[in-house]
This record gives C-alpha cells, sequence and structure tokens, in this order.
C-alpha cells in the first residue's frame, strides 16, 4: 500500500481491492469492534485510491501545457513595465535635483541674511550702550516730570480745599466782627456826646466853687448839664454801652477761636511725625467746616480715649475735613454724622457715618482713584479721597468704605501708634512736596 | 420784634432780620434814634410781621438757619411791593445773588462786615425811596402805553446777539445792536431806548460805568445783563452802582429772554411815566477806583437826557 502514492499508474490498484476484500473475507463474523474497524480500513484505502486518481489527472493535464511561450510573453509583459518604471524614476530624479537646486539658492539667501544680520547687530550693539543710556535720561525726565506734576496737582487739591475753608471761615468771622465794628463806632460816638455832658457839668462845678460867679451863670450852667444829661439818659446810655461792649467782647473771642481753630488745623507749627490726639485734629477739622454743617448736619461724636499716635497733624487733619466736607455732601437737607473713635490694640480706629445719599458698587469700587468724582465738573477735582488713600498709606494705616445706596456711607480708617522709620511711601511723598516747594 | 419809638412824628419804619440777636442789638442802637426799629431773629417772623406792619425798608442777612435772606425777601416782595429791600451778605454764592436780583430785585447788597456810615446812608437812601414811591403806589397803575414800543438796545462784542435776540422777541419789538460803547451811546442819541441789555464787558473794559452813569442821568432806563461771565462781585457792583433790572446767564433761553425783555419794558413805562418811582432805583457813587466811561463819553450822555425827555 506504501507504494501506491509514488507510482504514477498504479499497479497494484488490484491488488490492494484484492486485499481489503481478504481482510472483509477474514473479519466477516468476528465481534462488532473488529468489524467496524476493517470497515473504516476500506473506507480510507478506497479514498486514498480516488484521490490518487484525481492527481495523476491533474498531473498529466498540467504536463501537457505549453510552458515556453507562457515564460516569454510573461518576460515580454515585464519588460515593459521595468521600463515604464524606469522612466518615472527618471522623471522624479530631474525633480529631485531642481527641487535640490531650488534649497540650496534659499540656503544661500538665508546665509545672506544672517551675515548681514550679524553684522548690523554688531554694529547696533556697538550704539546700544549709548542708546540705554539716553532711554534711561529720557525716561528719568519723564518721571521727575510726572512727579512734579503730581505733587502739584496734590498741591491744587490742597489749595482748593483750603480756599473753600477760608471762605467758609472769613463768613464765620464776618458776623461777630461786623457787629463789634459797629458797637465800638456806636460806642466812639456815644463817648462824644458823654464827653460834652462831662465838659458841661464840670464847667458848672468850676464856676460854683469860683468865688466871683454870679448866682445866675451857675444857674445857666447847670441848666445847660441838665438838659444835656436828660437828652442823653446818661445812666440809661451807660448801661447800653457797656452792653454793647460785653457784646463786643463775646464778638472777639468767637473770632480768636475760629482764628485759633484754623491755627490747630493747619498745624504748621508742628514737625511731621509729632504725637498727636486725633480726637483733637477731628474737633479741629469740624469747627473748619461748621459752616458747611450749621443748622443741617447733626454730628454725633462719640470718642474712646485714644492713645497719642505718631503722625503728621495736618495730614490726617486734612483727611478728615476731606471725609466730613463729602459726608456732609451726600446729605441733602438735613442729616447726621456720627464720628466713632476707639483705641486698639495696634493703634486707633476711626469710623464717619453718613445718613446721605450712599453709592453704588460700580461708584465704590473707584472711589479712591484719582479724577474720580461724581460731582458736576468744577465741583470737585476728584482727588480728594485719593490723597486721603495716600495719607492714611504714607502712614501705614488701612481705609475701608461701606456703603448702601440711598442709605448713608461708612469710612473706617485704622492707624498704627508709630511709624517705621523707613518708609518708603512717605518719603516719596516727601521728595514731591519738596518738588513743588523747590 | 421789638418796637423801639414812641414818637409822634411818623418816624419811617426799618425791619432788621438777622439770627444773630446781638448784630439786632446793634442795629437798635445805631437806628432807634431816627426809625421806627423791629427786629425779627429770622425770616417765618419777619414774615408774620409783615403781615401787620407797614414796614418801609427790610435790611436781611443772607445766611440764616431754615430761610435764607433771598428767600425771606422774595415772599416779603410780595407781602409789601414797596418795602425796599436791602440784603446783608458776609459770603454768598453767584447764584444766590443772581437769584436775589431777579427774584427779590434788590436795592443794594451791603457786605459784612459793614461801616456803620455806609449803612445808614444807604438805609437812609432806602428810606428816601419809599417815600416818595408810596405816593406812586397809592396814585395806581400807570396808563397802559401809547404808540410803539421803545427799542431795545444790545450791547455786546457777539455781534451776532443782537439778532439772536431780534429772532426770539420777534417782530413786536425794535432790537438794535452796538459793539463799543461809543456805538451805543450814538445809538441812543439817535433812537428812542428803554431797554438796556449788555455783557458785562465789552472790548474788554467794564460797562458799569457806562451802565451807572446812564441809570444815574437816565433813571427810567432800565438795564439787563447778558453774560458769560457771571461772578459774584460784578453783580453785586452791578446792582449797587448801576441798579441792573435783571442779570441773566448765557446760553440764551428763548422763553426767559422774552419774559425779561417784556418785564423790562413794562418797568421802564411805570419808571418813565412816575418819576417819583426813580428814587427806588438810585446807584451808589462808585468808588473812586473804579473805571468810568470817558469825560466825554459822560457829557454825551448826560446829553442825552434833553433827547429821552422828549419822547417819554
Amino acid at each position: 500500500m506504501t507504494t501506491f502514492g509514488v507510482v504514477q499508474t498504479p499497479l497494484n490498484e488490484a491488488s490492494i481491492r484484492q486485499l481489503l476484500d481478504d481482510i472483509a473475507a477474514a473479519v466477516d463474523g468476528q465481534p462488532e469492534p473488529v468489524l467496524a474497524a476493517a470497515q473504516r480500513l476500506r473506507t480510507a484505502a478506497s479514498n486514498v485510491i480516488a484521490d490518487k486518481k484525481e492527481l495523476v489527472e491533474r498531473v498529466s493535464e498540467f504536463l501537457s501545457k505549453p510552458t515556453a511561450e507562457l515564460l516569454q510573453a510573461t518576460e515580454a509583459s515585464y519588460m515593459a513595465w521595468h521600463g515604464t518604471q524606469v522612466a518615472v524614476a527618471n522623471q522624479y530624479r530631474q525633480w529631485l535635483v531642481a527641487y535640490a537646486a531650488i534649497l540650496l539658492l534659499i540656503l544661500a539667501l538665508v546665509g545672506i541674511r544672517l551675515v548681514r544680520s550679524f553684522r548690523e547687530l554688531d554694529e547696533a550693539n556697538d550704539h546700544l550702550e549709548e542708546q540705554v543710556e539716553e532711554r534711561t535720561h529720557d525716561l528719568s525726565d519723564a518721571l521727575k516730570e510726572l512727579k512734579a506734576s503730581q505733587a502739584q496737582l496734590i498741591q491744587s487739591e490742597k489749595m482748593a480745599s483750603l480756599g473753600q475753608m477760608v471762605a467758609g471761615v472769613a463768613h464765620e468771622i464776618n458776623t461777630p466782627l461786623g457787629y463789634a465794628r459797629s458797637n465800638a463806632e456806636i460806642v466812639r460816638t456815644s463817648l462824644g456826646d458823654l464827653r460834652a455832658l462831662v465838659d458841661a457839668q464840670s464847667r458848672a462845678l468850676d464856676l460854683m466853687t469860683h468865688e466871683e460867679t454870679d448866682v445866675e451863670q451857675v444857674a445857666d450852667a447847670l441848666a445847660t448839664a441838665q438838659g444835656i444829661g436828660e437828652s442823653l439818659n446818661a445812666t440809661e446810655l451807660t448801661g447800653e454801652l457797656d452792653a454793647l461792649l460785653g457784646d463786643t467782647e463775646h464778638g472777639l473771642k468767637q473770632i480768636a477761636e475760629l482764628v485759633g481753630s484754623l491755627k490747630d488745623f493747619s498745624r504748621v507749627d508742628r514737625s511731621r511725625s509729632d504725637l498727636f490726639d486725633v480726637n483733637d485734629g477731628i474737633d479741629a477739622s469740624l469747627k473748619i467746616c461748621q459752616n458747611q454743617l450749621k443748622h443741617r448736619v447733626e454730628v454725633v461724636r462719640t470718642y474712646g480715649k485714644l492713645p497719642q499716635i505718631e503722625c503728621s497733624p495736618s495730614q490726617l487733619n486734612q483727611v478728615f475735613l476731606n471725609l466730613i466736607n463729602n459726608a456732609a455732601q451726600a446729605i441733602d437737607g438735613e442729616g447726621k454724622i456720627h464720628i466713632h473713635t476707639t483705641p486698639t490694640p495696634s493703634g486707633v480706629s476711626i469710623r464717619f457715618l453718613d445718613n446721605g445719599c450712599g453709592m453704588s458698587e460700580e461708584v465704590r469700587a473707584r472711589i479712591f482713584e484719582p479724577f474720580f468724582t461724581t460731582k458736576p465738573v468744577g465741583k470737585g477735582t476728584g482727588l480728594g479721597l485719593s490723597i486721603v488713600y495716600r495719607i492714611i498709606e504714607d502712614h501705614g494705616g488701612t481705609i475701608e468704605v461701606r456703603s448702601t445706596p440711598g442709605k448713608g456711607s461708612e469710612f473706617n480708617i485704622e492707624l498704627p501708634l508709630k511709624q517705621h522709620s523707613n518708609n518708603p511711601a512717605r518719603e516719596s511723598t516727601r521728595d514731591a512736596t519738596q518738588a513743588v516747594t523747590a | 420784634m421789638t418796637e423801639t419809638s414812641d414818637v409822634a412824628a411818623p418816624k419811617a419804619r426799618v425791619l432788621f432780620v438777622d439770627d444773630e440777636p446781638r448784630v439786632l442789638t446793634t442795629m437798635r442802637m445805631l437806628f432807634r434814634a431816627n426809625y421806627q426799629v423791629f427786629t425779627a431773629e429770622g425770616g417765618p417772623q419777619a414774615l408774620e410781621l409783615l403781615k401787620t406792619q407797614p414796614i418801609d425798608v427790610i435790611v436781611s442777612d443772607q445766611r440764616m438757619p431754615g430761610m435764607t435772606g433771598i428767600e425771606m425777601l422774595r415772599v416779603a416782595r410780595e407781602l409789601n411791593p414797596n418795602a425796599m429791600r436791602i440784603l446783608l451778605t458776609g459770603y454768598s454764592d453767584l447764584s444766590a445773588i443772581i437769584g436775589s436780583i431777579n427774584e427779590g430785585e434788590i436795592f443794594r447788597f451791603v457786605s459784612k462786615p459793614w461801616a456803620n456810615e455806609e449803612l445808614t446812608t444807604t438805609v437812609a437812601r432806602a428810606v428816601a425811596a419809599a417815600r416818595a414811591s408810596e405816593a406812586a403806589a397809592a396814585a395806581g397803575d400807570a396808563p397802559a402805553p401809547v404808540g410803539p414800543p421803545p427799542g431795545v438796545l444790545v450791547l455786546d462784542d457777539d455781534p451776532t446777539v443782537p439778532s439772536k435776540i431780534q429772532d426770539i422777541l420777534g417782530g413786536d419789538f425794535r432790537v438794535v445792536g452796538a459793539t463799543t460803547m461809543d456805538e451805543a451811546v450814538g445809538l441812543m442819541e439817535r433812537e428812542r431806548i428803554g431797554v438796556v441789555i449788555s455783557e458785562t464787558r465789552v472790548q474788554s473794559s467794564p460797562v458799569i460805568g457806562l451802565i451807572g452813569t446812564l441809570k444815574q442821568h437816565h433813571p427810567e432806563l432800565v438795564s439787563v445783563i447778558l453774560t458769560d461771565r457771571a461772578d459774584a462781585g460784578t453783580a453785586i457792583e452791578l446792582i449797587n452802582q448801576g441798579q441792573i433790572y435783571r442779570f441773566i446767564t448765557k446760553p440764551i433761553h428763548d422763553s426767559q429772554c422774552k419774559i425779561t425783555v417784556s418785564s423790562a419794558l413794562r418797568h421802564h413805562h411805570r419808571l418813565a411815566q412816575s418819576p417819583e418811582l426813580h428814587q427806588r432805583y438810585e446807584v451808589a457813587a462808585p468808588p473812586p477806583t473804579a473805571s468810568a466811561p470817558a469825560g466825554k463819553l459822560m457829557d454825551r450822555i448826560r446829553g442825552l437826557r434833553t433827547v429821552v425827555k422828549r419822547w417819554v
């Protein structure tokens, strides 16, 4: 059976079939498993025989085909395909060359530019030092100018509020000055009348004491003196004049107080970092803006016992005046301003509350910005609160504002007990002030 | 509210209003010899008094709690138009002064601190004017004007102002314009003018001298100031030395301008009809430093008298 496969035309087919038949005969009557195995062998052998037959048929069919012609055709078609491929490759090669040339050209250009840039850079480097120096000079000039104009603005805001304040105080002074002056004139005129009376009376007395005087003359002189005395009503007049002089004194005292408060407020005689009771500063500022508040705004002061703090009194007074003025302006008609001061572990706390018109959140957020103002043009510089902020910052303090539109506003200031000796912000204000005075 | 005189002869009645009682004491001492002095410590009190007493002159402080002097004088003018009004001011803002000119028709502003002599002279003038015009008021209203109304002279550097005013007033009024004081006086020599509308300065010199001289020599002429350079000091000067009738500010508002000019013309007619009223608008002498128009111009202004008289 094993030789079956290699022979083209198997000659042993019949013998195999014979063998199979023999096996079938031999196993006939054998038990079932043997029968089955014999049957399987028979089936497998017939399958092999059938397959072999087909294989033989296929091989003979293959061998009968004309191989040479087919090979030639295949070669020809391959050669044709190869030719076209070579042509395409050649074309690509040309393109590559052109591309490479362009790249080279660009590279060359870039190289030239680079060289030129390097050269320019070298030149620029040479000038750089000079240019930096020049720019620095320009910048420091601009900074100087800026500082000067800022200082000038601060100064003009100060002058504007000072002018307003002086005008107000001048009015306060004018009333007592008016009646004091007028009273002095009245007393002087009346003194003339009284002098006439005294003269007449002393003449009568002279005549009476003189020995060779006529009784009639004495009577005349007495009558004249009496006439003058009656028309003047001397007793009443002296009483009235006394009252007028009393009023005058009162007026002059009021004027002296007002002038004193101006002096307290400006504090020009005090140094920049003095020990100062904030309550006194608030009182001086309130006196100064009295005419803004009088008859209209009630001021409720709740002062705590404060430690004296190291500060610039005139600057703090400017802050207080500004906040009080703002509060008064926020109040349309009648209203109230509450001022609370309390000592804190680190210094003092000052609160200004008003029941004025308040402000919106947008306004509140910008209120300390320079030139931000809600007042009409010409009414406010928009610098007041920015200067307040600066002064408080310079003093190492804080200022906060809370407000409800229609209800009122609250400014809260915290100030430390002592100033840091080297506060840079403070130095800058000093420089600015000096720039103005220079 | 004290009466300090009981002399039989009818002394003039002067009311002083101030919130400072010491000022009132001073005033009583100063004036009691010549006048029947009334005092009030505030606007409402003064107005109550005015309802019951025929007052000739009111002297009021401007700054008082509750009611300002101007507010009080405005009401006082309605209650008693005959009373002369004087305002005592320490420090006043412009709008208050303009308000008092236009609504309170103030005779004088006296500034604090006052000088007794100045104040007594001013009060004496006011009393004389009140007395003189009492008769005129009693005689009743002047007859309606006849013939064409007198012209309106506009004095302004800006040559477009007269035509603007002519447009606003319409055809009923004749408006003539001048850009210099010389030209203005020339126009007054030729034309019949009742109302002068002027800027405070023309050709950069103040018109106060011209207005004052005009008022002095031709009291029936009525001046209105139309300006864009409003300032309190000038306004006070213009009242005291020029007795201007109204003070209005540019830009020109049509209705305000029309009302002002027609009221000024009516006022002119009243003055022309009743010379007794002239004293009410008597001007104070300018201080020696004040700039007056050149002598020649003054002579021409005086010369105007005959021309104006003939027309009235």
